[in-house]
């Protein structure tokens, strides 16, 4: 059973080189070409949700999934395990990768004719399924490469000079980051001589007791390269560029689930220096608030829709992180549970993007007009969400951290939350307007949107209203992965 | 669980509502509130004794339990009523969503007026809010863009005071959040500048329904929920005053006839937030009726107002006159609108407010509200006079019969209100009651002929655009921090990197402290 | 083990934060990518010299007393691969951008 785990990293992986090797083949037509990608990756994608739903009873019943790479103990060798916490965020990526995948088969059809992009979509997918399940920092780091090396690949999909900038930046940025993580990795391995996750664990009171300043270098090293690769404020410059220029569906996946990939990162290597290490400082808590006002405030401004909605990712990134940051097991329940939502509502939003985009040919807010009715409604009832109006997910994941705020007596930082809220209402309002007004101009021919663009929406719009109306769904899943997770 | 029943039934009919074609989608919304009224109208005989329903919700942390008395069911009577009459007389604007969100829009509102646990009426209140943007921008022009904007910010901003009142849960702060919040719900001064503009820009059927129902769930919510949060009510009592006369002095200056309407809704609720505010039995009675009371007769008046831009399609005062001959009908309504909400015996206006001025205790709050009133009878001779009397200035086409119903109803119910208000046992028909109303209406006549012939009348005042300056400029303001922000932002990768070096030295000292 | 000031570790530093301070001056976007080069130079150089240990020698048959730490070693070739995919990357985007742009200058690409 636990041999899955291995699936779920190998299944993407060897779908991405055999993907990549129709892009050599030239004697087969293109049609056909197409079909055999298409189908392909359905299957692929449809194998790794098998995997997670095998998996699903055990992890769901509270179990962790262990899987030791070439039978060599854990200690030593690379585990793979899979609990409640990466279980969450797994589903979740699955989920939006495979809808994304989706919506790509026409949206991207020419892009994809080349090939390049479901090689390297599905390389991501392998990075980001690697970073969930390794127990290794070592291997992290390069799953973490792995994920990044893709992503900056498809961003330059468009093939236009913005995307070659903003690819760039992320490249430039991104590394540097990795540097500094490779950098924490070592000193790590210096002081612990372990990559193991549970053996530093193990270790490290021992080391904090004795002298806690290299620990502290460290901790300072993997916050700052994962909050580079999340957005968080002083550390997000490559964000608005890399997620407004990047194809809607990567948009959907790099806001989504790469930023997640960040944060639980960031929250699983905080386990390694004990229980409440984050919250003892209350430094994330208040890089959180900065990042969710600041997002907040530059996300007003904005002109163009899809960097409005990165710059409400960062927000939003913000809020998980300040809900992360006070620590108590109310506030990390309702931030993990956030974690899900956004997830979901933002890829939504940025699918939803892509055929408003599409449908009235402007990126910009004031200009956008014509939207066909279901797809206004899927954008209002997502964007509400991330406002957090009841009986939509954000309200109630929004509700349950501003509730562990207030429990932890930091009354002011739920009302920076409520005041991020209103603030969002003032972005959010803005597009609605201008989704809901009818085409300004005559157009004989109006694009038509087909069912693999417009079923993900609808379908990430309809999981968003349920979470929302039944929210012990989400919670009692971030129940458990605190649980279970820690550790 | 006859509650639950009507909304099924109403968000049954809003799905419908969104499918059906043409008229029968009228139809069908007209008997989904019908239907509704019918269903609240069975708890009309609710003893003083509450009934409370607790329904578990699957999946859901919390259940949900309505609490059934008489305040709720009286309040939610006239929410229904007003709603369906909404309905019958929004028969000439036939676009789809409409129905759909008005019927939607009637299901939440009556699950907040009966909802028991303050979590729940938030929940409600902010989904009405929503709905009721959709409502305002209805017709999609920028001045009704802008409004609905202003409306939405405003009242989630309330809504979310009230959230955030809700999760602190405790003095000092939750009861200074939750009377924030609910104050700008109810668009009492220092926050009305919402009200001023949601009002006139909203489809007629709309503002009668949010100066009717939506407004009034702020005052709802404090009455409902002040124990819960300890709350003191005597602090309501200058935001009562305040709102009272600042209403009405911005009332006698527009042009607008529903500018003039959305006014005093602002110092009618300043009226009610006085009776609740006193801590008295008898206030707190007045209060309630005066809640109700002004749901009908408000109701009435901007229905009626609306028949006019209707018929015109002239919102300008100084541009209308001399309807009377031509509409009759619609003049008589709008004149027992006016005589109501003025507080002329025996109309429901004068029941309540003869309570509510007994009920006042110190000399110069009772004076305040004598000129309140005053002034309320010369803003509505202006607006009566200027509009039915005169000479005839606009042509005018004729107002269908359904839109007419609904004036006929309400002129009714003001008339037997007034007559047949069950007090318990206390007697406003007194000569003194009497004698009072004619000293005010003297004092609102004398008021109008001074304004009149200082020609003070139609000059709209630099204050009313001073409150709104404020709220422009924090929104400026905040616009303009976020481009000088976006301005710092867009620097070289060098910036970037070196940024990222800061941040990680500045963690580090930080974790080291 | 004798406590030298030159060995991997300290040069490895050294190396990671001249190419740090070398993103954080340059103006060319090729010796932007050159300083991250540097960088990861500086971490494999400090990786190394983790699992340095003074006169081991490679364990590659059994029988050595004293003997270098692999798992270091083994993991700095992963690195190198990696760290050339990024290169490889950075410069066939570099390449791009100077077709699109005209201009390798990070302030004439900014916008």
């Amino acid at each position: 059973m636990s041999e899955l785990l291995v699936g779920m990293v190998i299944t993407p992986l060897i779908s991405a080189f055999l993907l990549s090797l129709t892009a050599v083949s030239h004697r087969v037509p293109h049609t056909v070409m197409m079909r055999i990608r298409n189908t392909f990756s359905v299957l692929a994608l449809t194998a790794l949700v098998i995997q997670l739903l095998l998996l699903a009873p055990r992890v769901l019943s509270g179990e962790v999934v262990t899987y030791t790479l070439g039978g060599w103990t854990p200690f030593m060798g690379i585990a793979l395990r899979l609990d409640a916490l990466s279980f969450m965020v797994a589903a979740v990526s699955v989920v939006v990768s495979f809808l994304g995948m989706v919506y790509s088969f026409s949206y991207m059809e020419h892009i994809r004719g080349l090939g390049k992009y479901d090689a390297f979509y599905f390389l991501m997918v392998a990075g980001i399924m690697g970073v969930l399940l390794t127990r290794d920092i070592f291997n992290m780091y390069v799953f973490f490469e792995i994920l990044s090396i893709s992503v900056y690949i498809l961003i330059t999909t468009g093939e236009k000079k913005e995307n070659y900038r903003a690819s760039l930046k992320y490249l430039i940025l991104g590394s540097v980051s990795s540097a500094f993580f490779l950098f924490a990795v070592g000193i790590t391995y210096a002081i612990t001589g372990s990559l193991n996750m549970d053996h530093i664990a193990q270790v490290m009171p021992a080391i904090m007791e004795e002298d806690p300043f290299p620990v502290y270098i460290i901790f300072s090293l993997i916050l700052g390269s994962m909050g580079v690769k999340s957005g968080l404020v002083p550390l997000h410059f490559w964000l608005p560029d890399a997620h407004s220029m990047a194809p809607s569906p990567v948009s959907a996946l790099l806001s989504g689930i790469v930023l997640k990939i960040s944060i639980y990162g960031l929250l699983r290597l905080s386990f390694l220096f004990g229980d409440s290490f984050l919250a003892s400082d209350s430094v994330l808590m208040i890089v959180g608030v900065v990042t969710v006002v600041v997002g907040s405030v530059l996300a007003l401004v904005q002109k163009d829709l899809k960097r409005m909605l990165a710059y409400s990712s960062i927000s939003q990134v913000g809020l998980i992180m300040t809900g992360l940051g006070i620590g108590t097991d109310l506030a990390v329940q309702g931030a993990l549970f956030h974690v899900v939502n956004h997830a979901l509502m933002k890829s939504g939003l940025f699918l939803c993007a892509g055929v408003i985009i599409h449908q009235s040919r402007s990126r910009e807010i004031s200009r956008i007009s014509g939207v066909s009715p279901g797809m206004a409604l899927c954008f209002v009832i997502l964007s509400l969400g991330i406002v957090g109006v009841p009986p939509l997910n954000g309200f109630s994941s929004k509700l349950v951290i501003l509730y562990g705020a207030v429990e932890a007596h930091y009354t002011s930082v739920a009302g920076v939350i409520v005041l991020a809220s209103v603030l969002s209402c003032g972005y959010y309002f803005r597009v609605v307007q201008s989704v809901l007004t009818p085409r300004k101009w005559k157009r004989t021919y109006n694009p038509p949107v087909p069912w693999t663009m417009s079923f993900p929406v609808y379908f990430l719009t309809a999981v968003c209203v349920f979470l929302g109306v039944f929210p012990l769904l989400g919670l009692s899943v971030a129940e458990l992965a605190i649980l279970v997770g820690g550790g | 669980m006859v509650i639950l029943g009507i909304v099924a039934v109403l968000v049954a009919g809003a799905v419908m509502a969104g499918i059906v074609k043409g008229r029968k989608r009228r139809y069908l919304s007209l008997v989904c509130a019908v239907l509704s009224l019918a269903g609240v109208l069975t708890y009309a005989d609710t003893g003083t004794v509450p009934e409370v329903y607790r329904i578990a919700l699957w999946m859901n942390p919390v259940e949900l339990s309505l609490r059934v008395d008489t305040l709720s069911v009286a309040f939610s009577l006239v929410v229904s009523l007003l709603f369906t009459l909404a309905f019958l007389y929004s028969g000439y604007m036939d676009i789809g969503r409409f129905y759909s969100l008005l019927l939607l829009d009637l299901a939440v509102v009556l699950l907040a007026i009966f909802s028991e646990s303050v979590l729940f009426f938030y929940a409600f209140l902010e989904m009405s809010t929503i709905i009721t943007y959709f409502l305002i921008i209805h017709r999609g022009t920028p001045p009704s863009l802008n409004a609905g904007f202003k409306y939405v910010l405003m009242n989630v901003g309330g809504a979310v005071l009230i959230l955030l009142a809700i999760v602190v849960k405790g003095p000092p702060h939750a009861p200074i959040l939750f009377v924030t919040g609910c104050l700008v719900k109810m668009g009492s001064i220092p926050f009305h500048v919402w009200v001023a503009d949601a009002h006139p820009q909203a489809p007629t059927p709309v503002s009668a329904v949010l100066s009717g129902a939506m407004v009034k769930l702020g005052v709802y919510a404090v009455i409902r929920f002040a124990p819960v949060f300890s709350l003191d009510n005597s602090a309501l009592v200058p935001f009562a005053l305040l709102s009272m006369m600042g209403g009405v002095i911005l009332a006698l200056v527009q042009k607008d006839i529903k500018k003039i309407l959305a006014y005093h809704t602002v110092s009618q609720v300043g009226i009610i937030l006085l009776g609740i505010g006193l801590e008295s039995e008898l206030g707190y009675t007045g209060a309630i009726l005066h809640m109700i009371n002004h749901g009908v007769f408000k109701g009435l008046l901007f229905l009626s107002v609306g028949c006019v831009i209707f018929a015109t399609g002239e919102r300008n005062v100084q541009e209308l006159g001399g309807l009377l001959s031509q509409m009759p009908l619609v003049g008589t309504a709008c004149l027992v609108g006016c005589l109501s909400i003025s507080g002329v015996f025996p109309f429901n206006g004068f029941v309540s407010k003869t309570l509510l001025f007994h009920a006042v205790p110190s000399g110069w709050m009772k004076g305040v509200l004598f000129l309140t009133c005053a002034g309320t009878v010369a803003s509505f001779t202006k607006l009566f006079r200027h509009t039915f009397l005169g000479d005839v200035k606009r042509s005018s086409q004729p107002v269908p019969g359904f839109m007419k119903i609904p004036l006929v109803v309400l002129s009714g119910l003001c008339l037997g209100l007034g007559v047949f208000q069950g007090l318990g046992g206390y007697n406003v028909w007194t000569g003194s009651a009497v004698i009072e109303c004619l000293l005010m209406i003297g004092t609102g006549l004398a008021i109008y002929g001074v304004a009149w012939k200082m020609k003070i009348l139609f000059r709209i005042p630099e204050i009313e655009l001073t409150v709104d300056k404020f709220y422009s400029q924090a929104g400026r303001s905040v616009r303009k921090i976020g481009i000088a922000l976006d301005v710092l932002c867009a620097r070289d990768i060098n910036y970037y990197v070196a940024f990222m070096v800061v941040t990680i030295l500045s963690f580090l000292f930080w974790t080291t402290l | 083990m004798s406590l030298h000031l030159v060995n991997g570790i300290t040069i490895g530093i050294v190396l990671f934060l001249i190419g740090v301070f070398g993103c954080m001056t340059q103006r060319n976007l090729i010796k932007i990518v050159l300083c991250l080069d540097i960088m990861f130079l500086g971490l494999i150089l400090f990786f190394v010299g983790l699992g340095y240990t003074e006169g081991g020698t490679a364990p590659i048959l059994g029988g050595y007393s004293v003997y270098v730490d692999p798992l270091p070693q083994t993991l700095m070739l992963t690195t190198v691969v990696v760290e050339l995919s990024v290169t490889s990357l950075a410069l066939a985007l570099a390449i791009r951008v100077y077709e699109q742009y005209k201009t390798l200058d990070i302030e004439e690409v900014r916008t």
